[in-house]
């Protein structure tokens, strides 16, 4: 610059020189026609000089700014950064080839393509918008940076990031809108897998914590049937007790009443017999017939007493031939019809598990007799593998299994209680199913 | 009374009495005190004893209780049985259950008195086994003669059924069986009949018993002989 001014003055100082050189000179040449040719040789001479020196300080300030375009056109060319200038109904004016990368152009932009037929169409509002802000802004502020889509038909998404910035004249008028921006794609593309990544995260955990809930219903479920099965125990533990009292006072009073009194009486028969000793033959003969009939009755009483308490037969015979009791004596009453099936069963079943199969049949059957009207009657007792597998059936009214359960209280709840707990007991599986018109079966393993 | 095999050789009956009732066992001496052709040569009171009385004492008849502690009577039935084939045995006992009645039969006892008759029957039953013939209680002998009408089913229409497995079935496992023949799994039979799929299972296996077959395909194919499946 100072060798500018410099230039400039030289310049001036020059022009003065050589005007008042003329002047004097053209003076000299018009007023002296016979002036010294020579003077007049060497002033044209001098200002031969003179414009050539000027010729060469422009040839070099020409130069000069060639360099300047030259450097100025490689930086455009080479930008990384993408650079568009629009004018202002945004058309595009001018783009570097970093620009069109972005947009995809192999070569410069179609003829008057608009800026904004490459916009994604979401996006368009968040353009106009920044747009007005810039020109709202003072020349000073900084351009805001605005994400947009470049989008095209087929391909996918390119995300940018620009700076705007308007241009304005000397006398402020606006030129045209420069536009500087960068690819930002990867960026996105990384922030978009983050964000799936943390939405499958999130999923995940939503699922997580579904299936703990799940988990959780089931405890509670679980805690719930805990619950309850430990009320029915308490319900049955305490009902045991009081069917151990009632059967305790039944037995009692049928030894007092029953077999006492049979006694009571033949004790007062033989007092008498004993003071009739001396009666005709016949007579006393008639007198201890009467005796030992009363004996007989009483001991038939005792017999099935014992034998309701305890079944002999499944002590000294085993259990299939119990069960045959149990079926033989059902079918002498001629109510149902019943059929016992028995295959592989072990002769030696350990006494606890052979009393809990007979109990529940003893048990089911007789509740089939008393509230089912069926018409028959199965037990099925096999052998599978080291289970004893006990089915009973029958073909009566059947009963709502559900609602009998649920009830608070009730006999028959109590006998399907004590069925399940003798199979338990036992270590083995009680079940029952029962609909109305279908009939009962009841099926329980019990492990030998 | 006249001519008992014992007298033959002069010597009287040997009976050896097993009860754990001291009363029964005095009972019995006493009735047989006045017969001379018999002699109560011993007691015991369990089955393990009896066993032992009959080794060392060698009676002609032991007259057994059923219900006894230690060995029960059938179990000395057997062993005496087994192990001295000519010694009669006379069951004495309150039970007259069917299931008693015929394994004791089986067993080859001579006799079967119960204690609610008069002890005379006792006595008489005594006499006729020492004759070589039989003595059974008249409940027992119609227990017994129900027992063999049941064995060969007499004229009975379920005869023929029973010969065929599938009378056997329950009315549940004909519907299980017929839905198993005809291709169904356990898991569907349990839906269609409203039942859960553990008693089907058990179902299953139970006919597969009754039936005799090995494979779901067997009850197929013993459904088609009988022309049960309609194709």
């Amino acid at each position: 610059m100072s060798k500018h001014s410099s230039d400039k003055e030289a310049f001036a100082d020059l022009r003065r020189r050589a005007e008042s050189l003329i002047r004097e000179g053209k003076r000299k040449q018009f007023d002296d026609a016979t002036a010294d040719l020579e003077t007049l040789l060497y002033e044209i001479d001098v200002r031969h000089t003179e414009l050539e020196l000027q010729n060469e300080e422009l040839r070099q300030t020409v130069t000069a700014l060639e360099a300047s375009y030259a450097e100025y056109a490689r930086l455009y060319q080479s930008s990384p950064v993408g650079l568009i200038t629009l004018d202002k109904k945004g058309t595009i004016q001018q783009s570097n080839p970093a620009a069109r990368r972005l947009f995809r152009q192999s070569r410069s932009f179609p003829e008057s393509s608009h800026f904004t037929n490459f916009i994604h169409l979401n996006d368009l509002a968040a353009w106009y918008a920044n747009l007005r802000k810039q020109i709202d802004a003072s020349a000073t502020t900084p351009p805001q940076p605005i994400e947009l889509r470049l989008s095209e038909p087929g391909k996918t998404d390119v995300h940018v990031r620009i700076e705007i910035k308007p241009d304005f004249d000397e006398n402020g008028r606006f030129q045209n809108w420069r536009l500087a921006m960068v690819d930002i794609t990867a960026q996105k593309e990384a922030e978009k897998a983050l964000r799936c990544a943390y939405d499958n995260l999130e999923a995940k955990v939503l699922t997580r914590t579904a299936e703990l809930r799940e988990k959780n219903q089931i405890l509670e479920r679980f805690a719930e049937d805990l619950k309850k099965e430990r009320d029915q125990r308490e319900y049955l533990s305490k009902k045991l007790v009081e069917i151990l009292e009632k059967e305790r006072r039944e037995i009692a009073a049928a030894l007092h009443d029953e077999v006492g009194h049979i006694l009571t009486q033949i004790k007062i028969d033989l007092d008498l017999l004993k003071d009739n000793i001396n009666a005709p033959g016949a007579a006393v003969k008639s007198d201890i017939d009467v005796i030992q009939g009363k004996i007989s009755g009483s001991m038939d009483y005792i017999h099935n007493l014992s034998r309701s308490l305890r079944p002999p037969v499944l002590d000294d015979l085993g259990l299939v031939s119990a069960l045959k009791a149990v079926c033989e004596e059902i079918n002498a009453r001629q109510q149902v019809m019943c059929q016992l099936f028995t295959k592989d069963v072990p002769d030696k079943i350990d006494e606890e598990k052979a009393l809990a199969v007979y109990r529940i049949v003893q048990e089911a059957t007789t509740n089939c007799l008393k509230h089912a009207q069926a018409t028959y009657l199965f037990v099925n007792l096999t052998r599978r593998a080291k289970r004893l597998l006990l089915t009973i059936e029958d073909d009566g009214a059947g009963f709502d299994y559900v609602g009998l359960t649920a009830r608070k209280d009730g006999k028959r709840k109590l006998g399907l209680m004590i069925m399940k707990e003798r199979a338990v007991q036992v270590g083995g599986e009680f079940q029952i199913e029962s609909q109305a018109g279908r009939g009962t079966q009841i099926v329980t393993e019990v492990p030998l | 009374m006249s001519e008992t095999a014992s007298q033959i050789t002069d010597q009287p009956f040997r009976i050896l009495i097993a009860d754990d009732h001291p009363a029964v066992v005095e009972g019995v001496i006493r009735a047989f005190e006045k017969e001379p052709d018999f002699k109560v040569v011993g007691a015991a009171a369990d089955g393990a004893e009896a066993l032992e009385k009959v080794e060392t004492l060698a009676p002609d008849i032991v007259i057994l209780d059923i219900s006894m502690p230690n060995m029960k009577g059938i179990d000395a039935t057997h062993e005496i049985k087994t192990r001295h084939e000519d010694v009669r045995v006379l069951i004495y006992t309150m039970y007259s259950d069917t299931e008693y009645v015929t394994t004791l039969f089986r067993l080859g006892v001579s006799g079967y008195v119960l204690k609610r008759d008069p002890i005379s029957d006792l006595v008489q039953a005594v006499e006729v086994i020492a004759n070589g013939g039989a003595y059974f209680s008249k409940v027992v002998q119609e227990k017994i003669r129900s027992q063999f009408d049941n064995l060969t089913l007499k004229g009975h229409p379920e005869v023929r059924e029973q010969k065929n497995g599938i009378a056997k079935l329950t009315v549940r496992e004909k519907e299980v069986f017929l839905l198993l023949a005809d291709g169904l799994t356990p898991k569907t039979i349990a839906k269609r009949l409203a039942i859960s799929p553990k008693t089907v299972e058990t179902h299953k296996y139970n006919i597969m018993e009754k039936l005799d077959v090995a494979t779901p395909a067997g009850l197929t194919k013993i459904a088609y002989k009988k022309n049960l499946l309609s194709d």
